[in-house]
């Protein structure tokens, strides 16, 4: 899939919705999802983070670099939405 | 999905990121970035791989360690080295935790594991200082270690060691009390961390400019690995590196530094500020407006009484940051009690902290209970002496929550469920003491003291008042012989710092009065030295028209009176507590006035004294 301009709020609403689909927020309460650590607070499990990195790249057309992984913002939903934003610009400008 | 990287490939990359025989290696990671390697799939093998390749590289005299924190210590939770797991410190971390040949040190928040050859030293007898001398961070430090990051910056928890050996004021020591697991039985524990101020956003850790810089300064090797990296740098670097950073920026590991502004690390009062007062105001005027503010150790209110005493003569003020060591003590952080009641089953507040604040008890944490009523009767703090006082009481030691009432209101509560909210909020605030000196012809001086800290009229106000309606005076005449200083402190953690960090000024002090109790009806007390002193003399025959009854000291009646010992002068308490002491309300709500007739001759009393000790040989 070639990259597109993708909103905010629409990989916002992909990346909740994939914790959700795996019941990560099932008995949470009073969590920011939006702000939430997930690897802080448990919500992504052991090598999932592998799976999560993949299903995304597939998604928005994206392939994250070693320095994305070291962003602090990798780690919660507000944070990654915006990377996974500037890629997604970053390769369409390139192309 | 294909392999990202094979266990050679790993090897190689933890050499070529600089790693050496007998090395040690602290390393925060994520392990999942790198993708799944080529020899296995599972959780397990994953973390067995790379344990195995450090292993592998450090050899056996070599150690890898990682972080295994619990932060549940400071919600009181107890810990058990053994069984309380990490706090979300990823994969490895754990695994590396449950290897048996790990050992894991108790420390209750900062607990690292350890594999290799100096495992046991370096997580052997931690402090109570969770960044202190001796710390694993200390050790770490001193053996040359080297900070390796699996797919994070070179950003790491050492970087609060080293912030606490540069002194940085953006961070201060606070202590955490809990209870420590051994042998499966709760031994009490106490952990001091070096940590931010939770209610300031300003002064959030910010990790990135220390990763940018250390880049910019070449002292950070990053490899590649499958789909991520590793980061190593050395910890005598990392020192270097954050001392550049806080010479070029103070603030630049916190959000405010990181965004080019100064963080505002003191706030400003929101709720309590200075009574106006005329300079000549009545001492029962000062009682009655001081009395308006809740003065807790470190407060607005405490701060509002003290700026209030300081419109009424000059004073030095002496203040002491939060995270100041005195002792084993550590000055508090400010605390402010937003809102806080007991609401009944039929809504309404039976009592409610702004109307009383003895309710809440002083360094409460934020709590919201729904209970019954036989829930709530255990917790309710009550004063035996008077059926409508309610008890002072405080959490400062505890880290927990407290309610009080009366014996009257308790007996009234009906059966039902019942709201406790509790709304405080701690932060950095400053502890001060107010000095008054009046000049005399010599620098010897007498040092006055009286507490202006707690809920109480005649503990301490009435002191207060008169200690500073007399000063007004004699620093107006100014034509003493000895120097004499009064000190207005919070309470004895007040004048223990006082006593700490003024040692110039305490090797002219000849003598300590303190000042208590100086509005009740009881009879004068001057609780003194050795009775054959030449002062206990020149006191007793000054007040002698007072009828004042000479007591010894035992026990005296005033907490800073043991933080004084030290300064081997005599200690002497003018208190109106002779006889049947304490007063009846004492530590209560029902400490609501004072006598004005007795504080004039409490007065007078003093006046005499300060005349009697000026002629004190020296």
């Amino acid at each position: 899939m070639g990259a597109v301009r993708w909103n905010l709020s629409e990989v916002q609403g992909w990346l909740m919705e994939w914790f959700q689909k795996r019941g990560r927020y099932d008995n949470i309460t009073g969590i920011d999802t939006l702000h939430a650590d997930y690897f802080a607070s448990g919500l992504l499990k052991s090598l999932e983070v592998i799976e999560f990195v993949c299903e995304i790249e597939e998604r928005f057309g994206v392939a994250f670099s070693e320095t994305n992984f070291q962003d602090r913002r990798f780690s919660t939903v507000a944070g990654l939405s915006q990377i996974i934003s500037e890629l997604a610009v970053a390769s369409q400008t390139a192309k | 999905m294909a392999g990202a990287y094979n266990r050679q490939q790993f090897v190689a990359a933890l050499r070529e990121a600089g790693l050496r025989a007998g090395d040690v290696v602290f390393s925060h990671n994520n392990i999942g970035f790198f993708g799944l390697p080529e020899e296995t799939r599972s959780a397990d093998g994953v973390c067995a791989l790379i344990a195995d390749a450090f292993r592998e590289v450090l050899g056996p005299e070599g150690t890898l360690v990682v972080p295994t924190f619990t932060y549940s210590f400071c919600k009181l939770e107890p810990f058990d080295v053994h069984n309380t797991p990490p706090s979300a410190m990823g994969v490895f971390a754990e695994w590396v935790w449950k290897n048996p040949d790990s050992i894991r040190s108790e420390e209750p928040i900062f607990s690292v594991a350890a594999l290799g050859g100096q495992a046991a030293y370096f997580v052997q007898d931690p402090p109570e200082d969770c960044f202190g001398p001796n710390s694993f961070w200390d050790r770490f430090l001193r053996s040359e270690g080297i900070i390796c990051n699996l797919n994070l910056d070179a950003g790491s928890t050492f970087l609060h060691y080293l912030e606490r050996e540069e002194r940085v004021p953006y961070r201060y020591d606070k202590a955490f009390p809990g209870v420590l697991v051994r042998n499966g039985q709760p031994t009490p524990a106490r952990a001091v961390f070096f940590c931010q101020d939770a209610s300031n956003p300003d002064t959030v850790a910010a990790f990135e400019p220390f990763d940018a810089l250390a880049q910019e300064l070449g002292i950070v090797c990053r490899v590649r690995v499958g789909r991520g990296s590793i980061v190593a740098l050395r910890a005598r670097d990392a020192k270097c590196v954050l001392r550049e950073g806080l010479r070029r920026n103070p603030w630049f590991l916190t959000v405010a530094g990181r965004h080019g502004r100064v963080p505002q690390l003191t706030r400003p009062a929101t709720k309590y500020f200075p009574a106006r007062m005329p300079p000549n105001a009545a001492m029962s005027e000062i009682v009655s407006a001081l009395s308006a503010y809740p003065r807790d150790l470190v407060s607005e209110g405490i701060d509002a009484a003290v700026e209030t005493v300081a419109s009424l003569l000059p004073v030095t003020m002496h203040e002491y940051p939060t995270g100041t060591r005195v002792g084993r003590r550590i000055v508090p952080e400010r605390w402010t009690c937003v809102q806080g009641f007991i609401e009944s089953p039929d809504g309404q507040r039976v009592l409610d902290y702004a109307n009383e604040p003895a309710c809440i008890a002083s360094y409460s944490m934020s709590a919201d209970k729904r209970l019954d009523l036989q829930a709530l009767l255990p917790l309710l703090h009550t004063a035996d002496a008077a059926l409508d006082a309610i008890p002072f009481t405080n959490c400062l030691e505890t880290r927990g929550w407290g309610v009080a009432c009366s014996e009257m209101t308790r007996a009234g509560l009906q059966p039902g469920g019942y709201r406790v909210l509790i709304e405080s909020r701690f932060s950095f605030g400053r502890m001060k003491v107010a000095e008054a000196v009046v000049r005399g012809e010599l620098p010897d001086s007498i040092l006055y003291c009286a507490h202006l800290d707690g809920l109480g009229c005649n503990d301490n106000l009435s002191a207060v008042a008169v200690a500073v309606d007399l000063f007004r005076e004699l620093i107006g005449r100014a034509c003493s012989r000895l120097t004499h200083r009064l000190l207005l402190v919070p309470g004895e953690l007040g004048f223990a710092a006082y006593a700490g960090c003024q040692s110039e000024t305490l090797e002219s002090v000849r003598a300590v009065v303190f000042l208590e109790m100086l509005g009740g009806a009881h009879q004068i007390g001057l609780q003194c030295p050795a009775a054959d002193h030449p002062l206990t003399h020149a006191i007793a025959r000054a007040l002698g028209e007072f009828e004042v009854l000479v007591e010894p000291p035992n026990p005296p009646r005033n907490h800073e009176w043991e933080f004084a010992l030290d300064l081997d002068v005599p200690l002497l308490v003018l208190s109106r507590g002779a006889g049947d002491y304490p007063f009846p309300g004492f530590g209560t709500s029902a400490d609501c006035r004072v006598s004005i007739p007795e504080m004039l001759q409490s007065r007078a009393a003093l006046s005499r004294l300060v005349e009697a000790a000026d002629q004190l040989t020296v």
